[in-house]
């Protein structure tokens, strides 16, 4: 009995010790499955659910004025997006969508394109991107199904319509659309990274490793400066409005570098809300162009002292206050009697300058208009630059010269302007206009002289009588300095086809006669209103008024008033 | 005849087994920190991002604080502030076309 039992025992246990191996073997097999024929299968799988490879945005530059404000930087916001995750079905997703209309202001034709896209099954809908905080913050307390938000960067322009034009401004994507926004828009956006996230089961990342560094892009330094940019825009906004005009421009600079300190152009608009209109996005200081007017009356003044074809001493004869030009009459504003070459400028006859205009060869005259850089773009760091029209001699009608000496059947653009007058300022010297500091391209880089220094030094002691005497004393300031020249251009009837006496574009082009010129300025208002129409009228005060706040602001105190010197003889012991 | 450990043999066993749980437990604590660390400097690294945004929130803000139009409208309207006249400026330690940076 005994035996039987230890047998049935051992047998028992053989049972167990085989069942034991089967399962064992069992193991050791589905295990060699797993790690060795099926490994590389099952190690992809599982890196695939631990680890992410995300895109690591590159931050986009930031803009600073000449002083370091900040004019444009991107910060972070929340986008919200529809993903129906967990199968929502479609009436879910657009009554999602109707709670969250409200809180993101969803306008009818945005909710209509969402809707669409939800007929369509679309895995992935944004809702509104770009949001602010306060709204994100409402968003993610509704935790509504399949809504989630992303991190995307923003375009903040703190200023808000200050220096628009210059700055232009962005799309949803981050990409430049106009201004230096546009222009430098590789060099703003740098190059976006990759990096590697390993998690854990509870999707807890443990591990970050950066694959290819994001390169943030550069940051711009502009030579605008922000005080400068909103006395100009300020000044321009009042003038635009007081004399009903339709558009203005200002633009001021340091001549003897080509720095822009302010270009303001009106209408203007605000980068922060949406794309703004055509009209509101032209920059008129680069692209518009108009009949410069007197203010031309420089170029051609230059010309003749730079060619001979006039002295100092010269005088003309304006008396009858009108020339005949091919059936048409150029008049005076009054009939000035005999004038000298520096009271042709200063009381800016037509009918003189005229007669000095036509003193000059045909090619002297164009020369010095190309030379003062008239018929070509500047190279302005900023897009949408137009070159004006300049014709050369060969295309010029009987009259041409005699018309364009005196500003009229050429087409300038303000900054064209204003390099001109910087030319004068400058001594002679051309400076190409700029508004970007780059350590690559030095101030006053392409500088060339186009004019005798003499004749520049003999033009500016003109420029400043047109302020102390002549057409443009709204633009004097008691203490300063000033040179600059007035313009009234006439402007062309597109019904006649002819220049009406009835809308004019009032201009004025001048600088503080310093050593060297503290900075220079353009005012241009087009088609103002009223009973003054003049540039003397309309755009000097407008030049004084912001020339004035530049000054305080640059602490350019004004000359000691001439007063006379009294002599004491003081007795011993006189007191402090 | 049947081989014998020696108490000499026992404690050098003793001691490999003891080395090899204890190379053993310093891996896995190392692998542990390392773990840990990595946690940690992730916590880190994004409070360090989010400090940065802040910083840069705020400087923003404070630009469009004291945007021009802003401070210019405050002075006037809720301070009564009014431009100065010439005479009541007084230059000094000015520099000639002078600016900043």
């Amino acid at each position: 009995m005994k035996a039987f039992e230890s047998e049935r025992s051992q047998w028992r246990l053989k049972a167990l010790g085989l069942a034991l191996l089967v399962w064992a073997l069992v193991l050791a097999g589905r295990l060699f499955q797993l790690q060795i024929l099926r490994h590389d299968r099952f190690k992809a799988e599982v890196v695939e659910q631990n680890q992410n490879i995300r895109t690591i945005p590159a931050r986009r530059g930031t803009i600073y004025d000449r002083r370091g404000r900040i004019l444009a930087r991107s910060l972070p916001v929340q986008s919200v997006f529809l993903s129906p995750a967990a199968k929502e079905t479609p009436d879910v997703q657009r009554r999602v969508v109707s709670d969250l209309a409200g809180i993101l202001s969803l306008s009818r034709e945005e909710r209509a394109k969402i809707e669409a896209r939800i007929d369509k099954k679309d895995r992935f809908i944004w809702i509104k991107r770009k949001i602010d905080d306060e709204a994100a913050l409402a968003v993610e307390s509704l935790r509504l199904p399949g809504i989630f938000m992303q991190e995307e960067p923003r375009r903040f322009y703190p200023q808000g319509r200050l220096a628009a034009h210059v700055l232009g401004f962005v799309n949803i994507d981050e990409k430049g659309k106009n201004g230096v926004e546009n222009v430098f828009n590789e060099d703003l956006a740098g190059r976006m990274g990759r990096s590697l996230i390993l998690r854990d089961a509870r999707r807890r990342a443990y591990h970050l490793e950066v694959i290819e560094r994001a390169v943030p892009g550069r940051d711009l330094e502009l030579t605008i400066d922000e005080s400068i940019q909103y006395f100009a825009q300020q000044a321009l906004a009042g003038a635009i409005k007081a004399h009903e005009a339709s558009w203005g421009t200002v633009i001021v600079s340091y001549p003897a570098t080509g720095e822009i300190l302010a270009l303001a152009s009106f209408p203007d608009f605000d980068p922060n809300q949406a794309a703004p209109s055509p009209e509101a996005e032209l920059n008129r200081a680069i692209a518009v162009q108009f009949d410069p007017g007197s203010t031309f009356k420089i170029v051609t003044a230059a010309a003749a002292l730079e060619n001979g074809a006039v002295r100092a001493g010269d005088r003309f004869d304006c008396s009858r206050g009108v020339v005949p030009l091919a059936g048409n009459f150029v008049h005076d504003h009054k009939p000035f009697g005999i004038l000298s070459f520096a009271d042709v400028v200063s009381h800016s006859s037509n009918v003189g300058m005229i007669q000095v205009g036509t003193r000059l060869a045909r090619g002297e005259f164009y020369d010095a208009v190309k030379a003062f850089g008239f018929g070509a773009k500047t190279g302005v760091d900023l897009p949408g630059e137009i070159d004006g029209t300049a014709h050369p001699p060969s295309q010029w009608a009987a009259n041409d010269q005699a018309y364009q000496s005196i500003g009229y059947g050429i087409s300038v653009t303000a900054i064209q302007v204003l390099q001109a007058v910087n030319v004068i300022a400058n001594d002679g010297v051309l400076v190409p206009p700029r508004i970007v500091r780059d350590e690559s391209r030095p101030a006053g880089a392409g500088a060339r002289s186009v004019l005798p220094a003499p004749v520049a030094r003999q033009l500016r002691e003109i420029l400043r009588r047109v302020v102390e005497d002549g057409t443009g004393t709204s633009a004097r300031i008691p203490g300063y300095p000033i040179a600059g020249k007035t313009g009234t251009t006439q402007k062309l009837d597109e019904t006649l086809r002819r220049y009406t006496s009835l809308r004019h574009l009032a201009s004025f082009a001048g600088f503080v006669d310093s050593h060297p010129a503290a900075f220079s300025m353009i005012v241009v208002i087009d088609d103002p209103r009223g009973d003054d129409q003049y540039g003397g009228l309309v755009a000097a005060p407008v030049f004084r008024e912001i020339a004035q706040r530049i000054l305080r602001h640059l602490r350019i105190p004004p000359a000691p008033a001439e007063t006379p010197v009294l002599t004491v003889a003081l007795a011993a012991g006189g007191g402090r | 005849m049947r081989g014998r450990l020696g108490r000499k043999d026992i404690l050098l066993l003793g001691a490999v087994a003891v080395c090899a749980v204890a190379i053993l437990t310093f891996y896995l604590w190392q692998q542990t920190e390392s773990i840990r660390l990595g946690y940690e400097t992730g916590i880190l690294e994004k409070q360090r991002a989010d400090l940065v945004e802040e910083i840069k929130t705020l400087e923003t803000r404070r630009a469009a604080l004291l945007a021009l139009d802003r401070v210019e409208r405050t002075a006037r309207s809720e301070l009564g502030l009014v431009e100065a006249r010439e005479d009541q400026i007084i230059y000094h330690d000015f520099v000639f076309g002078g600016e900043g940076r």
